[in-house]
């Protein structure tokens, strides 16, 4: 990511992000390609570092409430690989307010 | 050990199987997750010792219900969870971290993992209901 997409990203906020990246991975989904999952899979983790790296906990879960619930994508913990880091940085967060998260 | 509705009703849920009442569930329950000493009556069923746990029970226990948490305890209870006093005190001075990945290996919470994406899925979970 570039610094001038950096900062575009951090002005116009998760919520624009949240979007954007689900629609970009959704585009990759519709591609009809046998590998289409295999594509998902890595644009997810390249979109993942970014949040984790520009976003806080509240606004990375935000984000990837939007992927799951808006854009239904079909993301799979155990093929993504950044998982793990997300699984450290904020996954004691999520566990620790499920209520909050599933109902907001 | 904090678990999640979904891991929690997942628990409950076999309770609910074996028609476990609720004032025997939610002491099993504490036992297993948060390792919370069950008590003198329970400490002795889980310890197999069945003078105690008669000599220890409540006036109001059935034992019907008793029948229900023993079939629940053989089908659905890890065997590092019960058998005998020091396999009690064991699990009670187990960390959580070792706790929850035997709990999660034997089926009865789902993994971090699993939460957290049903958790970002909001999945719908309904609690069992327990008499």
């Amino acid at each position: 990511m570039t610094e001038h997409q950096r900062l575009i990203a951090l002005l116009k906020g998760p919520d624009w992000y949240a979007h954007e990246s689900g629609k970009d991975l959704l585009a990759v989904l519709n591609q009809g390609k046998r590998k289409r999952y295999k594509s998902l899979n890595s644009t997810a983790d390249k979109h993942l570092s970014t949040i984790m790296d520009l976003f806080d906990k509240e606004q990375s879960v935000r984000i990837l409430k939007t992927w799951l619930t808006t854009y239904s994508l079909p993301l799979d913990p155990n093929r993504l690989k950044t998982f793990d880091q997300l699984h450290e940085q904020i996954g004691e967060f999520i566990i620790d307010n499920t209520a909050t998260i599933k109902s907001y | 050990m904090n678990i999640t509705v979904y891991s929690r009703n997942r628990l409950y849920e076999t309770f609910s199987k074996w028609d476990v009442p609720r004032d025997f569930a939610d002491p099993m329950a504490n036992y297993l997750i948060y390792g919370y000493e069950p008590g003198g009556f329970f400490t002795s069923v889980l310890a197999n010792d069945f003078f105690a746990a008669i000599s220890r029970s409540h006036p109001s226990n059935t034992v019907e219900a008793l029948k229900c948490l023993v079939g629940w305890i053989n089908d659905c209870m890890p065997s590092e969870v019960f058998g005998s006093y020091d396999v009690v005190a064991d699990w009670v001075s187990y960390s959580p971290t070792e706790r929850r990945a035997i709990l999660e290996r034997y089926g009865l919470i789902y993994t971090e993992q699993e939460e957290i994406m049903l958790t970002l899925r909001s999945e719908s979970t309904v609690e069992p209901v327990l008499y």
